[in-house]
């Protein structure tokens, strides 16, 4: 049973979170997680570094890479590429549905991956970031740039809205300037002219 | 050519190995990466040295290349004292000192100081961290410990991070006002402000009544509590010095010359020794006019109305609870325990004077207590109920007369019935639970529904149906607007129910069997209806919708019909889950765009296409980054 269904049967009616669209370049800079409420099913979310809150992504790209991982639980990994840089996907038993969807695709691929942000420390101190994959579908090139469209508005979005609670926040933790993220909104919508 | 220097490389490292590869395979893989995929070259070198490492098993002869990095446990808050030389941590603490920095590589440097110890700090010029403040909790991560002069002091460099946090020390209270004896006798009456209207830093004089008392939490603090008047509430604290009389929880006082405050943007009067207060008894107690129940906000108020249900409480610490209404409206109230108040009577009539209305969770409830004067109106007068339009609803307790417009498929086995009311001016869901004295509503009949409690549920209002009264008007008619919506996204989720389906034969049932054959009405049944539908999650990023498409849909979207969808659901061995996954294949992941009736975030399709790039939308955000080039 997906976890939508599962809890569905939980409460009721059940409004499911938005997969925010975010480029690679941006994800891998995420470096604050955080839940409110201390309900047992209150999310965890991460903070893009633009601006927003997020318990769940949306990326699409080439899937160059997958690997299973047979140690005590059986997993994946795998590599997606945007024109921004690389998503690192873990796909566990946990998300029976991607992992039934994984195993069946040979890289490259167009896919668009939905799941959520995982933030930990490498033993050297550094963050880094993985996507804990849900769903994933392999696509059309069409699909793949629609997300690189509709990726670059919702960017644009974030950096054009007044500043909030979150926005400040992520201000304190990224010191970049807004004008580096148009650069590379920029460059993503620019690889599509090929 | 890059690609052919990349190949070379490539070739070169495996041959080192003792291994060969032909040089138009690996030419041929690389190129169809790079402009098949648009993948940038490192990656694409990246991913085939993988791949051929695969080839000949030498996998851990390349562990740099593995797909992704393993995950690590999350960051642990190291105590201050446990820090040790060299250590990289993640710590919390207060700053309790900043220094003038020494040198211009030294952005700020301190005191940081958490439960165990203190420690000084040095942040780097270079970090470009934001300022911290003295006085103010951060956590701080990744920041490394070192020695000088046998003292520990830890680094926060560019790779560290700074959060502001809430205190993790507690700083001593401050108080207003000088020490003294003297607490005015009151006698000055002032003019009497409305808490409704204070204002922070202001100093006012108010009357009302101690609804409550805290345990003091400091030796500072002689009484700290919630203060009512007629136009609302507000919490209060009398600080030790004051050397104030003190107050009880039920009577009046009149306040004068406190110092309103503002905290975590709620409003408290601190009385300190420039106050006085004096009690007030008999005539002095403020005069409170009768409000209309359907007006009455948070504060002191008078009532007359009628108690129209009483319910079992579900808190050992009340005494009752009930709904009380008048001509405007209903409120929900409550007798706490010990406040030995006689129980109010269903369906009679009462003056309660001095009850105070409070806001709880978006509601608002009125509460009975031991001063609160309650007498019985002994004559019989008539209630109609005023009737609230749908759109004009609140979380609390009102009349409603709607339509039953839709009906859900129950998705709960203590369910008994779900869907949509609406009037002319808008939709609410209802909600009845099993339970023997309730009945199922009849679709397109219109009812009035009394006093029911409407609550907020998932951001949209809902109405529960049992402990309501509830009354058809037969013949009735009402016309709910609809309008058709469009709704973009990505197809993110298909769930449960999708796929060929059974659907009830009972006439004007048609209600989708589970994988048993059981119908939620008519039990289990041994023939049916196929159809063929999706239910999925539409997803654009900012919003989400449950969106339902019907069987011609379907067909236009992925050539499946339910004359194919059985054929495929008969020859296969997985049935009909066979179509489900084909159809999921085909619909998952991509983007479409919906029209059909919205409702309460659910919206069951007319119409979906498929929705393609769009050039001139690019063109668009182009110009909007604002770069040049």
């Amino acid at each position: 049973m997906s976890e939508a269904a599962q809890q569905e049967q939980r409460t009721g009616r059940f409004i499911r979170e938005p997969a925010k669209r975010v480029f690679a370049a941006e994800f891998r800079e995420i470096a604050h997680q955080f839940r409110e409420g201390t309900d047992e099913w209150s999310p965890t979310y991460s903070l893009l570094p633009t601006g927003e809150r997020c318990s769940r992504v949306c990326i699409a790209g080439t899937l160059t890479d997958v690997q299973k991982s047979e140690g005590e639980a059986l997993f994946y990994r795998a590599r997606v590429v945007d024109p921004t840089g690389t998503f690192f996907l873990n796909v566990g038993s946990y998300q029976a549905e991607a992992m039934h969807q994984i195993e069946k695709l040979t890289p490259p691929l167009f896919v668009l991956v939905v799941g959520k942000p995982n933030l930990y420390a490498s033993p050297d101190g550094r963050n880094l970031v993985s996507l804990r994959a849900e769903m994933i579908a392999s696509v059309e090139k069409d699909v793949r740039d629609c997300w690189i469209i509709e990726t670059a508005q919702r960017t644009l979005d974030r950096l054009d809205r007044p500043d909030d609670g979150d926005k400040i926040k992520a201000l304190s933790l990224h010191p970049q300037e807004p004008a580096v993220w148009r650069k590379i909104v920029h460059a993503a919508l620019n690889s599509m002219q090929i | 050519m890059e690609i052919e220097e990349i190949a070379d490389r490539i070739i070169a490292t495996f041959a080192e190995k003792g291994q060969t590869l032909d040089r138009d395979e690996v030419i041929g893989r690389l190129s169809r990466f790079i402009h098949e995929f648009g993948i940038p070259p490192n990656e694409a070198e990246r991913s085939a040295m993988n791949d051929f490492a695969k080839r000949f098993d030498l996998e851990s002869e390349f562990a740099s290349i593995s797909a992704a990095p393993s995950e690590q446990a999350e960051k642990v808050i190291t105590p201050l004292a446990s820090g040790v030389a060299h250590d990289i941590i993640h710590i919390e603490g207060t700053v309790m000192r900043l220094f003038d920095p020494r040198s211009p590589t030294v952005a700020q440097s301190g005191v940081l100081r958490d439960a165990s110890a203190e420690m000084t700090f040095t942040i780097w010029a270079d970090a470009k961290m934001p300022k911290v403040e003295a006085g103010s909790s951060y956590r701080f991560t990744d920041v490394e410990i070192s020695e000088f002069n046998e003292k520990l002091s830890f680094k926060v460099s560019g790779r560290s991070t700074i959060t502001p946090i809430e205190p993790t020390i507690p700083i001593s209270t401050q108080e207003h006002g000088e020490a003294g004896p003297s607490v005015g006798d009151g006698s000055q009456k002032s003019d009497i402000s409305r808490v409704a209207d204070c204002t922070p830093e202001e100093w006012v004089s108010l009357e009302g009544i101690i609804l409550k008392l805290f345990e003091p939490r400091s030796p500072s603090i002689a009484q700290s509590g919630i203060f009512a008047d007629v136009s609302g509430e507000m919490g209060f604290t009398i600080w030790a010095r004051a050397n104030a009389p003190k107050v009880e929880e039920g009577s009046f006082y009149r306040f004068s010359n406190v110092v309103i405050d503002e905290y975590n943007n709620r409003l408290s009067f601190k009385v300190h020794s420039g106050s006085s207060l004096l009690p007030l008894e008999g005539n002095d107690t403020p005069a409170l006019p009768r409000t209309s129940i359907g007006d009455a906000t948070s504060g002191l108020v008078s009532i007359e109305g009628k108690i129209i249900s009483i319910a079992n409480p579900q808190s050992q610490s009340l005494a009752q609870v009930g709904v009380i209404a008048d001509e405007s409206g209903g409120i929900r109230f409550s007798l706490f325990q010990g406040d030995n108040i006689t129980p109010l009577e269903d369906n009679n009539w009462y003056k309660i004077e001095y009850a105070s209305v409070s806001e709880y969770k978006g509601s608002l409830s009125l509460r009975l207590s031991s001063y609160t004067k309650i007498t019985k109106i002994e004559e019989d007068r008539a209630l109609v109920p005023a009737i609230t339009p749908i759109h004009e609803l609140r979380q609390g307790v009102f009349s409603i007369r709607g339509k039953v417009i839709q009906e859900w498929e129950p998705n709960h086995e203590r369910l008994l019935q779900s869907g949509l009311l609406g009037d002319e001016t808008g939709t609410i869901r209802f909600t009845i639970w099993k339970d023997d004295n309730m009945g199922r509503l009849e679709s397109d009949m219109v009812y009035k529904i009394f006093y029911t409690n409407v609550s907020i549920f998932n951001d949209q209002f809902s109405i529960t149906l049992n402990g309501s009264t509830y009354l058809p008007e037969e013949g009735a008619t009402i016309s709910v607007p609809s309008q058709e919506t469009m709704v973009e996204g990505v197809l993110v989720n298909v769930i449960q129910g999708s796929g060929l389906i059974k659907r009830c034969p009972v006439e004007g049932c048609g209600k989708a069997l589970s994988r048993q054959n059981l119908c939620f009405e008519h039990d289990i049944q041994s023939t049916w209806e196929y159809d063929l539908r999706i239910r999925a999650w539409l997803d654009d990023g900012m919003e989400t919708w449950e969106i339902t498409l019907p069987a011609e849909v379907v067909t236009k979207l992925t050539g499946i019909s339910i004359t194919s969808a059985k054929e495929t659901a008969e020859n296969n061995p997985l049935g009909p889950d066979a179509v489900l996954y084909e159809i999921t294949d085909m619909l998952q992941g991509r983007y479409f765009e919906c029209t059909g009736m919205l409702i309460d975030k659910r919206l069951f399709a007319s119409e979906c296409h498929v929705r393609s790039y769009d050039p001139q939308k690019q063109a668009e955000l182009l110009n909007r980054c604002d770069v040049n080039e």
